[in-house]
This record gives C-alpha cells, structure tokens and sequence, in this order.
C-alpha cells in the first residue's frame, strides 16, 4: 500500500496520440500482468501483476500515464475489478483472498475468502447495490455484500473457475473440462443454463456481450465462439480461428495453435478484440462478431505485434483507449520464463475504423 | 481435397466440376449404403447429411486431426478435449491452466524448490501427451467413445435437438436401436447413420421389415437401413423409425395404418410393403396415378406414404436413408406412371409420392435418396424418398418384396442393389442436384426434387424412355441428363410440372418406360396461379409449330417449345 506517487512522473512515452506507436505505460509491475481493468468512470487503470501488487494509473488526454496508488496481496493478483462508481478497486488472487481498495481513503482490507486462488472478481451493480462476485479453484462460485464478512451466497461449479464475466444480469462463468455456466442474476444463486463448451479444447476466457444477450469464448486452441444466451438466437451461434500460425513460413498449415487469452468488447460499438500469447510475439485482433469479421489486425498499420505475449486487454469506458499488457503468460511453462522479458503495458488510442463496425457493404 | 457437402446431399450445382470431392457413394461416409456399416473403422468420416448425426459434429478423421500436433493441437498441453460443440469432454481430466501452473511454480519458488516444481510440471506435461499419444493411436476407439457420448448426452440446448440414436453409435448398437432403441427414425439423427454394424435400421434384427412387413426381405438383415439394432422391428414399421414410435407394425413411414404400405397405400395387397410390392400396378409408390393416395403418384394426396408421415414427420434424417442411395425405388420399374401423376398438384407429400410415381422406375428414388430426397419430395424435411427408395427398390429387384429390405433405407441400395444398378436412387453422383425434381417440375416452389424441372436437370426421372431396367429409370439419367420429365418440364417452366406437360402417362406401372403420354392432366384451372396471367387466345398466340409440338402426344426429343402450355393441351 504505498503510494507511488513521486515514483514517476507522467508520460511514459512521447505522448501525442496522433502518433501511431502505442504509449507505454510509466512503471509497469514488475513481474508479469494477470490483468487490467479500467474504471467506468474515469480513466484510471488498474492492474494486476503477478508481483503480488494491484497500481493504479491515471491515463491523461494525450496518453500520459501517472501510477496513482499500489497496494498489495499476499500473493500475485489474478483478477481485477472496479465497482460502479469508480471508487472502488476488487481484486482477487492466488492468496486466497478478495480484497477491496478504497480509491478516496487510499486503505485497502480483505473482504472475500476462499479455499483456492481466487481466479476472477466481478462488480455486480444489482438494484439492490453492489455485489462482488468471485469465482475460484476451489470450485465455487461466492456473491460477497462488502459490509457482511461472509458471503450471501456461494455456488457449486462443476469444475475450477478459470474465467468469469458480467453485463448485468448475464454472468457467465467458464471452468475447466469445457464447463460453461450461465447465470440470470435475477436468481443468481441457480445456474440458469449449464453447458459444455462450444469448443474443443480448455476455455480459457468468456466474455460477455455488451448487450448482454450472449457471450464470447475463448479457448486455448486458438478458437472463439460467439454465444448467444437465449435458444432462439441459437442460430446465429458461430465460432472461428484466430491466432495460429504456421509452421514455417513453407508449411501453411496452420498448425502452431495459440491460445486466446483475452476478449474485451468495445462499449460502444460492440465490436471486440481478441489476443494471444505467442512464443515470439502476440497479436491483437478486432472484430465484428455480427458481420463476421476481422476489422483490423495488429500487425498491420498502428498495431505492430507486440513483443511477447499478451495475457490482458481492456477498453476503457469510451472505447477511446484500449490497453494491453505484455508479459509472459505461463503458456510455455516454466522454461520460457526468461529473465529478459518484458513486462510493460500500453495504450493504444482506438481509430473508428479499427474498432467500428464497418457498414454492409451494398 | 473436402468432401463436397451439397454432393452428400445430393445438391451439388457443379456436378463434375466441381471442386470438391465427390466420392462415389459407398465410399464416402463409411458406406452408409454399405450393409455391413461397421461403425468404426473411420465409418464416421464423410459425415452424412442428416443433421443430429454425430457425424454431422464430429467423426473420426477430424478427432485424429484435432489431436494431431501438426495441425490442430493446442500448444498447450495441459488441456481437455472434447470433439465437437457442446459434446462432453472426451479427454478428460487434464485441464490446467497456465495460471494454476504458475501460481504452483511461486508458492515453489517462495518456498525455495522451485526444481520440484519444475519436475512436477515437466511430469504433468508429459503425462497429458501420454495421453494424447495413447489417443491417437487408438482414434477409433475414441471415436466410439465419442458417439456414446453423444447419445448419452445429446446435444441440446443452443438449438440441438436432442438427438436420439445416432446411428453412428457404432457397435452392436446400431444407431437406431442405440440409446433409445426407439424409432430409428424417431430421432433426428437416426437414419443418418445408419450406424454401422449390425442392425440395419430397419429392424435389423428384427424381422421385420421395415416396411411394416418384412416383405422387405430380410427382416433380420443385419444391417437394415434403419438399423435398430435388433429391434425387431423394423425401422418403418416399428419403433417407427421414423419417430414414430408406434411399434405396432405400421409402416415407418408415419402410417400407423399396417400393413399400409408405407407408402399410403393401403396394403397394396402384400403385407403393405412398402414400396408397393414392385410389380403391382399400383405399387405401393405409385400406384399409378390412380387415385392411390399415396403420395406418390397423386399429389395430391396429402399422404404420400412417404411424404406425410414417415418423412413428413420425423424430418428426420431423411437424407440418410437416401444414402444409400441404393435405388430402392429405381428398382421397380413397374410403375412408371407414378410419377407421371405428380405433375401438377403440389407435391408436398406428394413429393414423396413423388418417387413413388418412379416406383416402376428403378431409381427414382434412388438418385433421390442420394442426395436430393431430402429436400424435394418430402419437403417436409423428410426425404421421403427414403422410403421411396426402398420401396422401389424393392419393386426393382425383382419384385420380391424381400428383395433387400434393408437397403431401402441404409443398405447400400437395398433394393437398388438386388436389381442391381443401384437404382437410380442409387447413383448418388447423378442425384446431386433434385434429380427428383424430374417430376415435380410443378410448382417450382414445391418440393422440388420433383418439383423442379429447370434447375436440376438430373431429375432422376428425366428420362422416361429410359427405364432401363435394371437400373432405376432414374439412375440412369444420371443427372446431368435431364431429366427425363424434365424435358416437357423444361419447356413448360413453371407451370405444368413436366409430366403433365403434354403426356399422361399411365399410372399403371409398367415395368419399361413410364408412359407418359396417358398420364390424365393435372391440369386444374385453377391451381396455377400463372395460369391466370396467360392470354386468353394464348393458344392461338403461340407459333405454329410450337403448337404443333404441344399438341402432338409427346415432345420430340430436342424439340421441345419453349413457351409455357397452353393450358388446354396440358
């Protein structure tokens, strides 16, 4: 819980957005990034870093980046979140515990606990107030009211939680062996629908559509599915490839099969991007889940690849901005864990024609 | 190169130029015609039409892909695998993800034997590739594995329907008696399969036939189309294949009614073969034109033995008791004028009937049931020509109603086979495209594989002079030919479907060539909605020799006039 204050001072990088490099955030963690999160009221960007430590940067009009805050875990933080208002900063991790920062009073406490690593934490704006959902490797699933210390409920999943997301009221809750779960939070406590993964291979992210009529899915094979929630918009359920690459650049087939590790959708637009891990570099993709198609690809104009893999996304709460970490992701174990790597986060500043939809082509 | 998927239908537009693989049938899924269906053995491959097939999500080929490191293996190791959308993990067990890992790598780290985690996750990985080695080399198993999870839990939800049996359940079970050993036909996917092994859809086991009688001939062939393994009954009849469970004898097809047979009529007189005991004049397909509800002659009879009910209903696979192909219906050349009575009223069961008219032609339903039954005779989604096939098939064969029963529906051309050409139903190239159409020319919006002279020339029935035999009359225009009816069709385009063009065959099922040209009209004044829009002296508007060619008793071949009939010489 230090203040980072006079650590850095603002602008990582040259900072005119009109640039097209993408800005490095000033004073990345220091280990690898487990995730990102912007607040919905500002631009302030939270991250968790697998050095145990949650920071806190505000983003400037022009890209510069100021850490504001840190506060740590007793273990690296899996998961972060911000709570409606904007005041508030959850995150989740592999001590075990949820824990709360209070952006005005700058303390933070424990307020969620589980059996396992605590592997996603998610603010639930429920008309009632605000709810902290929290899924785990021990198999649960706990709604938390912050002010009780135990949870109002606790829900059995099938299997580990290995990823979870909200737009109320969907809550979509992905878990190892392919299990998907669907809430209505309406009843929060009962699965509203429990399937088997529309892919082949282990979920590794759920995303849920800003409309909240259905959700993403990414899996380590390179794959995303796009999901609709209600039976009858079963028709327009589809998945696609991304993220692989070839052997060789004499083999086109396709066969080095990269995980997506991150789906973020665009606000606004609707629009969502896609990122991998890769041995040698990540990429980012944009696409238009309606019109079946890619809008733009990272390695093409603005987007170079990056340098190393790239485990989180966020746009923040325009869809003006959209972050990414790059860091080594575990995807090779523990022999690619080199000492050289980078651990850096940047911002790129999102043109329409990247993260927009193009019009139907008449 | 992929396997045309529109071919396997019957619906390829590109026929031989096409740029993907059309494999003869037989060879193609495994044999799905291929009486002796072994499920495994990479049967799965060529996944069938049906939807609700397992081999429509998965089969073998593709799970030997997806684990096969070169192509589509995940990088990482640590993972699960399932074969297909929404299936149960078929790999189980392994799922770890790189988080987990790594948060056991700090805690080893912080604890200072980081050297044990690097053993433990060294181990880790490779037991998860000893795994997939251990899965590779025995695909086929999996593979069964796979299908019995399928059945046991299928898909739903996310718009599968609950797919019963899916025929690929491969061992013993054969995929219409599997899981619910309910009608084979009852459960979409059912006849896709026509699971190998063993029981043939119909009845296999069972003897009886499935078309409610066994006249089909082998009650007890092993693998009847309908497979129900060891159902006795046979996949019409009982367990109603086709989703109809009625156990009672009654004809798969939806007609309760035994001893029908399936296809409406009312027991032609044999235990209601189905398919219209081939010699009868009104076999059971087409009883010609005469009245015979069946479908298939009259169009107008709302129940084509094949058009309602069986297929009708259970929209079930349809298509895969057309894989066969074997013409099941082509055999029986008898009835040629079947299919002539189809012209004109709007085929929706009829379309079934619609092979029936073919009944006398060998493979009516053959080509059909390679691949366009399904769409245009029964419309509703059932290919009706399946039962159209056997039941010609049968007719084809010799008449006999044994004649391979099975095959109708899933034997390599049960009936189409015994006569031998497979029946025009068996030719699943030619099919491609409606081949049926041929006589449904009518109505363009009806069930077009009879329906739809102009676009599919193939129409199995193109070629009435042609019945060949042997061969279904249908199988023999092979497609690209058109079809026979076509031809008067082509002419008259929308209105008139092709046979009434100008010829009214006979309904009777004469073992040689459909007559067409005492076919009663179906000309009604009022049922085509174009018919309105012509001119009133179009008669006289017409050129001369067009008229001529109008009124004469039948089309020269490479004459025929392109304007629409006038309707007093339909």
């Amino acid at each position: 819980m230090s203040f980072f204050s006079g650590a850095s001072t603002s602008t990582a990088v040259s900072a005119p957005a009109a640039t097209e490099k993408d800005i490095e955030v000033a004073d990345p963690p220091t280990d690898s990034i487990s995730s990102l999160a912007f607040s919905p009221q500002a631009d302030y960007l939270a991250v968790g870093s697998w050095d145990n430590n949650v920071r806190i940067y505000e983003v400037g009009a022009s890209g510069q980046t100021q850490g504001k805050a840190m506060y740590g875990h007793q273990g690296p933080v899996l998961s972060v979140c911000w709570n409606k208002e904007g005041n508030k900063i959850l995150s989740g991790g592999a001590d075990n515990a949820g824990r709360l920062f209070d952006v005005t009073t700058g303390q933070s406490q424990q307020v969620a606990q589980h059996d396992a690593p605590i592997k996603s934490v998610r603010w639930i704006e429920t008309p009632q107030g605000g709810i902290l959902a929290t899924g785990s490797w021990d198999k649960t699933l706990k709604y938390w009211d912050l002010r009780t210390p135990n949870p109002i409920s606790t829900v059995q999943l099938p299997e580990r939680c290995y990823t979870m997301d909200v737009q109320y009221p969907l809550l979509v809750v992905g878990t190892a062996e392919r299990h998907i779960q669907i809430f209505n939070l309406t009843n929060p406590t009962t699965a509203f629908k429990s399937m088997v993964s529309p892919l082949k291979w282990q979920t590794r992210v759920v995303s849920c559509f800003p409309s909240a009529n259905g959700f993403a899915v990414g899996s380590v094979e390179g794959r995303v599915a796009i999901q609709y929630v209600e039976d009858k918009d079963a028709s327009n359920n589809f998945s696609f490839k991304c993220h692989r690459r070839d052997q060789s650049p004499t083999q086109k087939d396709q066969s080095l099969v990269y995980a997506v590790n991150d789906i973020a959708f665009h606000p606004v637009h609707g629009t969502f991007s896609t990122c991998d891990l890769s041995g040698s570099d990540g990429t980012i993709n944009f696409w238009d889940k309606d019109a079946r198609t890619r809008l733009k690809n990272r390695t093409s104009l603005a987007f170079e690849p990056a340098p190393g893999p790239v485990p989180a996304t966020a746009f923040n709460r325009t869809g003006a901005i959209f972050a990414y970490a790059v860091s080594y992701d575990w995807s090779k174990g523990h022999s690619g864990m080199t000492p050289g790597h980078p651990n850096k986060i940047m911002l790129h500043a999102c043109k329409d024609d990247e993260v927009k939809r193009k019009p139907p082509k008449r | 190169m992929a396997i045309c998927q529109f071919f396997l239908r019957g619906q390829c537009r590109f026929g031989s130029s096409c740029r993907n693989e059309h494999p003869a049938d037989g060879k193609v899924g495994g044999g799905f015609g291929n009486q002796s269906w072994t499920a495994s053995s990479g049967a799965g491959s060529g996944s069938s039409s049906t939807s609700l097939n397992p081999a429509n999500f998965f089969t073998q080929e593709l799970i030997t892909r997806d684990l096969n490191p070169r192509s589509d293996k995940p990088l990482w190791p640590l993972s699960s695998y399932g074969p297909a959308k929404y299936q149960p993990t078929l790999v189980p067990g392994l799922d770890e993800s790189p988080e987990e890992m790594r948060v056991k790598a700090e805690s080893a780290l912080k604890a200072g034997n980081i050297q044990e985690y690097v053993t433990f996750e060294a181990n880790h990985i490779a037991a998860a590739d000893q795994t997939f080695n251990n899965a590779r080399s025995n695909i086929s198993e999996l593979y069964q594995q796979a299908i019995r999870n399928f059945h046991s839990s299928p898909p739903t939800s996310s718009g599968f329907r609950p797919s019963g049996g899916s025929p690929l359940a491969s061992s013993s079970t054969s995929a219409f008696g599997a899981p619910a050993s309910t009608s084979v036909f009852g459960k979409p996917s059912g006849f896709g399969a026509f699971a190998s092994s063993g029981p043939s859809a119909f009845g296999g086991a069972a003897t009886t036939s499935a078309f409610g009688k066994s006249s089909l001939g082998q009650p007890s062939q092993p693998t009847s189309a309908f497979g129900t393994p060891a159902q006795s009954t046979s996949a019409f009849g009982q367990t109603s294949a086709f989703g109809q469970p009625s156990s009672t004898g009654t004809s798969a097809f939806g007609q309760p009614a035994q001893g029908t047979s399936v296809f409406g009529q009312p027991a032609q007189g044999q235990g209601t073969s189905v398919f219209g005991q081939p010699k009868q004049p009104t076999s059971a397909f087409g009883t010609p034109a005469q009245s015979q509800p069946l479908a298939f002659g009259q169009v107008s009879q709302p129940t084509s033995a094949f058009g309602q009910s069986a297929f009708g209903q259970t929209s079930q696979p349809q298509s895969s008791l057309i894989k066969p192909a074997t013409g099941a219906f082509g055999s029986a050349a008898a009835t040629g004028g079947a299919f002539s009575s189809l012209t004109t009223t709007p085929v929706p069961p009829a379309s079934g009937g619609g092979f029936s008219a073919f009944s006398g032609q060998p493979s009516a339903f053959g080509l059909g049931a390679a691949a366009n039954v399904p769409s245009t005779i029964a419309t509703p989604s059932t290919p009706p020509s399946v039962f159209g096939r056997s039941a010609f098939g049968n007719v084809s064969s010799t008449t006999t109603p044994a004649v391979n029963p099975p095959s109708a529906f899933g034997a390599p051309s049960a009936f189409g086979a015994q006569t031998q050409t497979q029946s025009a139903f068996g030719a699943p190239s030619s099919v491609p495209s409606s081949g049926f159409s041929a006589f449904a020319s009518n109505a363009p919006p009806v069930q077009s594989a009879f329906g739809s002279p102009a676009p599919q020339a193939p129409s199995a029935f193109g070629a009435p002079p042609q019945p060949s035999p042997a061969q279904s009359a249908f199988a023999s225009m092979q497609i690209p030919t058109q079809s026979a009816f076509s031809q008067p069709a082509a002419a008259l385009a929308p209105q008139g479907g092709g046979f009434a063009s100008g010829s009214a065959a006979p309904p009777k099922p004469k073992s040689t060539k459909p007559e067409f040209y005492n076919i009663k009209s179906p000309y009604k004044p009022g049922l085509d909605k174009y018919d309105a829009l012509l001119p009133e002296n179009y008669l006289e508007l017409i050129p001369p020799a067009a008229r001529k060619a109008f009124e004469a008793p039948k089309f020269e071949w490479g004459n025929i006039p392109e304007w629409i009939p006038p309707k007093e010489l339909r």
